[in-house]
């Protein structure tokens, strides 16, 4: 069986085609201000990257922008998906961290990858990757740079600001007073896994953690969440489509 | 009419500051966006017509206000039945109209709670029934409640009525009978009409109406609680703040009949996903929470708020019909009821919050956490997990009266409905 998974997510939007439960064709595009142009979009290049022909496969839609740009078929949230796309992953985590763009999540699984509980962060920044992007363009770089910074740094910084605004401001003073960028970036991934423990705490601490979304890219933070949760993480192969990927499955389920 | 004095135990009248630009239109304003807010619900098939009097009270309160001048109430504290034996007629101005806030943001800072903001804002900016108010009673529940006491004072006579810290009768009953001692002699001042025994007796008598006609609901709704929605039961609620009580009570003895019929005539259900709701009350017209829940296919069946059924539920529970045995009953009424964290301990709260989601078997409980209400969103984090270790699922929501977040409050109520139902909670 083949389906589609498209997850339109606050920056990127993600698509992936699923043959027989394996990952077949992929593709990432930026949201912007046309979620459904750029979400059949994504679908077409995954489709061609799966190396199918246009043609119109069972697909579940999901993510922030699922109302808007389903294509007259289902919508699930991304919660329900990452739970689903992160345990067909890693079948043994019992909790999912989920870091996108503009919110982070925090889901527990039960038997069989049932959602028994999740937190998210309340409708401000702190602690997504907004607020990453945020603090990278204040210390003049990005994801990967924050993390090359944060790899040379002895120690880290402590940042009391939690609102991506005043964090900002934080930094650009942290800045002015001398502090290396290395400990400045070391402290804001601290920061961020911070915020994220405190949602973990929320729905009560899992045994295995599974690390999803654009964050799990980045190995800083990845290490800073393990330090702050005291555990080891998996991050799937591909950790910016498993939400996608998700969704694809419920589609197969249908 | 008299202003007090300094040292009375009210908020001084010594100096006056009462320096509030209101923009232009603003009445239309609130106006619009009432009518918005009521047009978002739309129409569905079998809502009991009953319903549209409500709309009409909340839409129009002067229409349906009773006779007699009006005195402004605030929380869910102040005995009515003691302002009508003063001769005065209640009006209760607690209000989440973002368009009141923004009038309030020339005085109160913006990390202020938003319905203290709001409802200072609907005194000074002479919106709804606010402007014909002869005086406010005012609880100083929480710290925003005390120091708008103060900053209303410069606009219109404001009694203050301090609560107590914990709501322990044992040991705080006497010091609350002793405010609405207080009270009853601070109305008399300004309406000139003491409130007796008999005009106490007559009060009680009438507000009995309204609490027999909600207990009436209550028991037609029990049967078939998928006839109203949560925002249904929550307009009939509002109206309450401004119509006059025999009216009220005729509509909703009414609306109980009508609920019963259909109940009886109708589907057995809507397939709607029954919830509990608690935490920061609901004013009117900041509705989006209950939109959006009905809008993904699940309603309140059941709620803790002080702009809900809190509002209503509970009688006054008479013995003895002296003056001070009347007084008492009111105290306890307006005392004991009450679930507002300001002095209930969370405990006795979360007792209630059980209490109400087996008796409806609700699939869940969310909690309606106002920014910067810190009590609420304080005790919000210990009833999470209270309620896990007692198997019910918890959602908690933060926001604003605004509608800048109704998307991202989409996405966690869809969410958590797709839990409680990947769980077999419903069926």
């Amino acid at each position: 069986m083949i389906t589609a998974g498209i997850d339109v997510g606050s920056v990127a939007t993600k698509a992936v085609v699923l043959r027989d439960g394996e990952l077949a064709g992929k593709a990432l595009l930026r949201t912007g201000a046309e979620p459904r142009t750029v979400a059949r979009r994504a679908y077409l290049s995954a489709l061609t990257d799966a190396g199918l022909d246009e043609c119109e496969l069972p697909s579940v839609v999901t993510g922030y922008g699922r109302v808007t740009a389903q294509m007259g078929g289902r919508t699930v949230t991304e919660i329900l998906s990452a739970a689903r796309g992160a345990y067909a992953v890693a079948p043994h985590a019992d909790g999912v961290i989920d870091l996108g763009g503009q919110d982070t999540k925090v889901i527990r699984l039960g038997p069989e990858g049932v959602v028994t509980d999740f937190a998210m962060n309340d409708k401000c920044a702190a602690g997504t990757g907004r607020f990453v992007e945020l603090m990278g363009s204040a210390l003049g770089t990005d994801l990967d740079g924050l993390g090359d910074l944060a790899a040379g740094a002895t120690e880290a910084v402590r940042i009391n600001s939690t609102c991506a605004v005043f964090a900002e401001s934080e930094v650009v003073s942290l800045i002015a007073r001398g502090v290396s960028r290395s400990e400045i970036a070391a402290g804001l991934f601290a920061a961020i896994a911070s915020r994220v423990t405190a949602l973990a705490a929320q729905v009560g601490e899992a045994g295995c953690y599974a690390f999803v979304g654009g964050g799990a890219r980045s190995r800083a933070l990845r290490s800073a969440l393990e330090a702050a949760l005291g555990k080891q993480m998996v991050v799937p192969a591909h950790p910016q489509y498993v939400v996608a990927l998700g969704a694809a499955l419920v589609a197969s389920k249908d | 009419m008299r202003r007090s004095g300094p040292n009375d135990g009210d908020f001084s009248g010594r100096y006056r500051a009462p320096r509030v630009l209101v923009p232009p239109g603003v009445a239309e304003e609130e106006q619009k966006l009432q009518e918005s807010v009521l047009r978002s619900f739309g129409s569905r098939a079998g809502r009991p017509a009953g319903l549209e009097r409500f709309e009409q009270m909340v839409l129009r309160p002067s229409d349906f206000v009773g006779d007699g001048p009006l005195v402004g109430t605030f929380c869910n504290f102040v005995p009515e039945e003691i302002v009508e034996a003063a001769g005065a007629v209640p009006v209760r101005l607690c209000t989440g109209s973002i368009v009141a806030q923004s009038i309030a943001e020339q005085v109160l800072p913006r990390d202020a709670c938003p319905v203290a903001r709001a409802s200072f804002g609907a005194v000074v900016g002479g919106l709804g029934m606010a402007p014909h108010v002869k005086a406010l009673v005012l609880p100083a529940a929480c710290d925003a409640k005390r120091r708008l006491g103060e900053l209303l004072r410069d606009h219109v006579p404001v009694i203050a009525l301090s609560i107590p810290g914990r709501s322990d009768h044992r040991t705080e009953l006497g010091y609350w009978l002793s405010e609405l001692g207080r009270l009853a002699q601070k109305l008399a001042e300004i309406t000139g009409r003491t409130p007796t025994r008999a005009r106490l007796r007559d009060a009680i008598m009438r507000r009995r109406a309204v609490q027999d006609a909600f207990r009436e609901l209550e028991r037609a709704r029990r049967d078939s609680p998928h006839v109203l929605t949560g925002s249904d039961l929550a307009m009939v609620a509002a109206a309450s703040f401004h119509a006059d009580p025999l009216r009220w009570a005729d509509a909703c003895g009414q609306l109980a009949a009508e609920v019963r019929e259909a109940g009886r005539d109708g589907p057995l259900t809507d397939g709607a996903i029954p919830l509990v709701m608690t935490g920061a009350p609901l004013l009117w017209p900041a509705w989006k929470l209950y939109r959006v829940i009905e809008e993904v296919g699940a309603s309140v069946v059941a709620d803790t708020l002080c702009s809900a059924t809190q509002r209503l539920y509970d009688p006054v529970q008479v013995d003895d019909w002296s003056r001070s045995g009347m007084m008492r009953a009111l105290a306890l009424r307006y005392f004991s009821a009450s679930l507002c964290p300001c002095f209930v301990d969370s405990t006795a709260h979360a007792d209630r919050v059980i209490e109400l989601a087996r008796e409806w078997q609700a699939a869940g409980v969310v909690a309606h956490n106002l920014r910067l209400c810190q009590l609420f969103q304080i005790q919000s984090a210990r009833l999470r997990h209270i309620l896990r270790d007692e198997g019910i699922p918890f959602l908690a929501i933060d926001t604003e009266l605004g509608p800048e977040d109704v998307e991202q409050i989409r996405v966690r109520v869809e969410a958590f409905l797709e839990m409680v139902k990947e769980q077999g909670r419903t069926q």
